[in-house]
């Protein structure tokens, strides 16, 4: 066991846990930040997305796949991080939008078309098809997440 | 209004709740509906009842509030919202004043309990409608005498009681009737006053998720979410081979691992359907669970199909029909119309195994102990999860409490309790509370999967072109044969009254289970999701040999508006007019008939399902390596009154894409009696960048509502592959779509 200190949603904190336990296992069942998903464990579905603080830039990262360790010192924002009540102009389009079917892939979706409009504040189908693909969903929301990052964008309507 | 038809005898019962309002219960007998044999299970034993205990469907509180509970599991299909609706619209209450709250699981108090079939919104239809009206009518009696007029002469809406016209209209708030009308008697059942559907304000206006706020914020409690004071983790090693058996267990490694509290072996339950066993690494955390695994050493006794492919299982269905299989349907003298036929054209269609690919993984939360069980599960039947609970730890029933979580996604796999069996076994072994996880190569290889099939055709055209015979053998791994069940005679493997059956007068359907030890069960739309595709591209196939349009042909099979006999789920009979109607829908809300650049093609596919009718054309793009790419889709469904629009769009949009990812890429395939496919590299998932285009037309209805979850998701895939066959002039018969297929037909 190692002691490991992580920033998580602004807050210092420390876990007591084996070093090649994968951040989405500490956020879940150490700081019971069930937000984040487990979906496939080898950073092949995006449930697990969460932002890494690298300088001033966030960057979507698949938490199943990053041992804690790697993530020593790291200043980490999860779903429940995001904003303080669902008023990230993301959360605010998928509710506008009425997105999640079953829901359980949102988070990770959220997640990661929030840190796509960091890097592209206006993005075309073609941008959003590229940083999406990576975050599976089963039940088809496909085409409401397109509609709903374009709103987020201040482009609602373009399609 | 019109008075109510109950189709059975329902039961109310109206009461004063606990700190004051309005409580009115509703019940039926339960047992009286369409309850899937998947659902039913071990189920349906709870039989016995009082119907006069208070099942609280709604309570108006003196605040005006209303509390409408939540009776079924929500899976993503959106009945934790549709279901209120409807009780809110008859009772005529503001949307923005209902407080949804998922019911417990207890079907003395709120009937039946499950999602399966897509009978949510059809078998609730009545009773909700019942509950919304009896309160309703209570509250009006209580404002009438109030007023001392007649209750005739008042109404009620917005939330308020209301009397009178121009300046003496008055209204009296619900809140201020309650403690009045909880006194008060209730109506008859079978003749309270439902609302007409033009006097729908709920019902039929765009409502979001009653969840949302919770699902975008992380905050809402899944499955896996259940954290329970002083539980462990398990993930559980399972036999390589299906049906295998554990012979010896070395678990010293595993138990070295630091977080390792356990190593139980799990035995199988006699039906592998309920649970298949094997041994299961309990541990502090998830992660010391999976540690532990990794280290634990199993030896397994093989099962007994444990050489057995997908090679082997597809020669097994090419001699089993070559065989005469089991006659389900045979009209006229399909021998000799076939030998008469000016042309005769003759195929094989195959279908893989499919997983369900939730993305919530299989997982359950278990705290049993000396004489009480309580499970947490995310489930399409915590009926039974607790029969299954209450056998694998010999507590009665009583002492059994489930638990109904939200679930990330279900798609018939969750009709399966396995997880909950496991999570008791495994919480009693230890003593302790437990959360039982899939991984996904556990879900993905241990599933119970879609049956693959085979589909031998022929048929035969006249010199007028007219479709004189059809002769259709069917072998699949039968999810009814592996289940168990006393009938394996293909009761919803095929559907002997589904046009075209009735539509050609020299026809026959045979059927022939096939040996293995592939678990299978239901998939979104069982039965219809192979024979939809292999139906509706046979067909395409032989207009092309007729030289008739393929929406033609259709039209010509579905013939004049009438009632055809239909004995399977969503019958007794089907409308051969609705039928046309959404075809002609589709057809006109498309391009048909129009010429396509060369390499794409649109192709057309249209069925009745469950009570629904569902007609889609679907553009796609063929490549020259052979890839296809889908670029739009028409669909027209009728499925009676719609209740949440854009839940209903979302339901056709989600069985469009996940179609859409079965005919791209779904496959699961078999290899020395187990699975090859670990994870999504092997299994692949439609992705945003495949999506299509998709316009979705509803006819405008006043038949009562049928569901929806499951009527789109076969119809795709024969209107794909008709459009590949458009596009490039070679059939595809097999699925997923193939390259090679593509370019060589």
């Amino acid at each position: 066991m190692s002691r490991i200190s992580l920033t998580v949603n602004g807050q210092q904190r420390t876990v007591d846990v084996e070093p090649d336990t994968p951040l989405l296992w500490v956020l879940r069942d150490t700081l019971g930040l069930t937000g984040t998903k487990y979906g496939c464990g080898r950073a092949l579905c995006g449930s697990c997305t969460v932002h890494i603080m690298n300088g001033t830039e966030r960057t979507a990262v698949r938490s199943c796949a990053m041992p804690v360790s790697v993530a020593a010192g790291a200043d980490i924002t999860t779903i429940e991080g995001l904003s303080t009540g669902g008023e990230h102009p993301v959360q605010r389009a998928w509710i506008e939008e009425d997105v999640p079917q079953c829901g359980y892939c949102q988070p990770g979706q959220i997640m990661a078309a929030a840190a796509l409009l960091e890097r592209s504040p206006k993005p075309d189908d073609k941008e959003i098809d590229e940083a999406m693909r990576g975050v599976l969903c089963r039940c088809g929301t496909h085409v409401r997440i397109r509609r709903a990052i374009h709103r987020a964008a201040g482009q609602a309507g373009d399609r | 209004m019109t008075a109510a038809q109950p189709s059975r005898r329902e039961f109310v019962k109206v009461s004063a709740a606990a700190g004051g309002g309005l409580v009115v219960a509703v019940y039926a007998p339960w047992s009286d509906g369409v309850l899937p044999a998947e659902a039913a299970g071990a189920a349906t034993t709870a039989g016995a009842a009082d119907p006069l205990r208070a099942s609280a469907f709604v309570t108006v509180h003196r605040d005006g509030a209303v509390t409408i509970m939540a009776k079924n599991p929500e899976i993503g299909q959106g009945v934790k919202t549709a279901l209120p609706m409807i009780v809110a619209d008859e009772l005529g209450v503001n949307w923005a004043d209902v407080r949804v709250e998922q019911a417990p699981y207890d079907v003395e108090r709120f009937g039946p309990q499950y999602a399966g079939g897509s009978t949510g919104v059809p078998t609730n239809w009545d009773r909700l409608r019942i509950a919304g009206a009896t309160a309703r009518e209570l509250l009006i009696a209580a404002a009438a005498a109030r007023w001392q007029v007649e209750p005739a002469a008042c109404s009620a809406h917005d939330g308020e009681v209301w009397e009178g016209e121009g300046l003496g209209l008055r209204s009296i708030p619900f809140g201020d009737l309650v403690d009045a009308a909880a006194e008060l008697d209730a109506p008859d059942p079978e003749s309270v006053p439902l609302k007409d559907a033009g006097q729908y304000t709920i019902i039929g206006t765009p409502r979001r998720d009653v969840d949302i706020q919770s699902i975008v914020t992380g905050a809402t409690e899944y499955g896996l979410d259940t954290k329970v004071p002083g539980m462990r983790y398990a993930v559980l090693e399972r036999a390589p081979t299906f049906g295998g058996r554990v012979r010896s267990v070395d678990a010293s490694r595993a138990r070295a691992v630091p977080g390792v509290r356990d190593v139980v072996e799990v035995t199988p339950l006699d039906n592998p359907a309920f649970m298949a066993g094997g041994v299961a690494v309990v541990a502090d955390s998830t992660w010391a669970a999976i540690k532990g695994r990794e280290a634990l050493h199993v030896e397994w006794e093989d099962g007994p199909h444990a050489t057995e492919s997908s090679e082997s299982l597809r020669a097994q269905f090419e001699r089993l029909t070559l065989e005469t299989g089991d006659i389900i349907r045979d009209d006229g003298d399909v021998d000799a119309a076939l030998a008469a036929a000016a042309t005769r054209l003759d195929a094989v269609y195959e279908v893989p195994f499919l997983y369900h690919a939730t993305l919530e993984p299989m997982n359950c939360v278990a705290d049993v102990r000396d004489d009480s069980c309580e499970i947490w599960a995310p489930t399409q039947v915590p009926g039974l999860c607790l029969a299954l609970a209450a056998a694998v730890t010999g507590l009665p029933r009583e002492s059994v409490t489930v638990h109904m979580l939200r679930a990330g996604g279900g798609f018939g796999r969750r009709l399966m309790a396995d997880y909950a069996a496991e999570a008791a076994f495994v919480s009693q072994a230890i003593g302790n509370p437990v959360q039982v996880v899939f991984m996904r190569e556990d879900d993905m290889r241990h599933g119970y999967y879609r049956p693959a099939g085979l589909y031998r055709l022929s048929a035969g055209v006249d010199e007028s072109g007219e479709l004189i015979a059809w002769k259709q053998h069917v072998s699949t791994t039968s999810r009814h044969a592996f289940r168990g069940d006393v009938d394996t005679a293909a009761e919803t493997e095929v559907f002997p009254d589904a046009l075209p059956a009735a539509g050609v007068p020299n026809f026959r359907l045979a059927y022939s289970p096939a040996e293995t030890s592939v678990p299978t069960g239901a998939l979104r739309g069982p039965g219809k999701n192979a024979n939809t595709f292999v139906e509706q591209c046979f067909l395409d196939e032989i207009s092309l040999a007729a030289g008739k349009d393929p929406v033609e042909i259709r039209r010509e099979i579905i013939g004049a508006p009438r009632d055809l006999p239909y004995r399977d789920h969503g019958g007794p009979t089907f409308n051969t007019g609705r039928l046309r109607k959404v075809l002609d829908l589709a057809v006109s809300r498309s391009d048909w008939g129009k010429a396509m650049p060369a390499g794409q093609g649109r192709g057309v596919a249209a069925q009745m399902m469950f009570g629904a009718y569902v007609a889609q054309i679907a553009e796609v793009s063929v490549d020259d390596d052979g890839g296809v790419r889908v670029d739009r889709v028409v669909c027209a469904v009728d499925c009676g009154i719609v209740i949440n629009p854009p839940g209903a769009r979302a339901q056709v949009e989600g069985g469009v894409l996940h179609g859409l990812s079965a005919t791209l890429h779904g496959e699961i395939t078999i290899a020395d009696g187990g699975v090859v496919e670990e994870n999504f590299d092997g299994y692949p998932l439609l992705r945003i960048d495949e999506a299509p285009k998709i316009e979705i037309h509803f006819v405008r209805s006043t038949e009562p509502p049928t569901g929806l979850g499951e009527m789109v998701f076969p119809t795709i895939m024969p209107a794909v592959a008709n459009a590949v066959s458009a596009a490039t002039g070679k059939r595809v018969r097999r699925l997923p779509i193939r390259p090679e297929d593509v370019l060589r037909g």
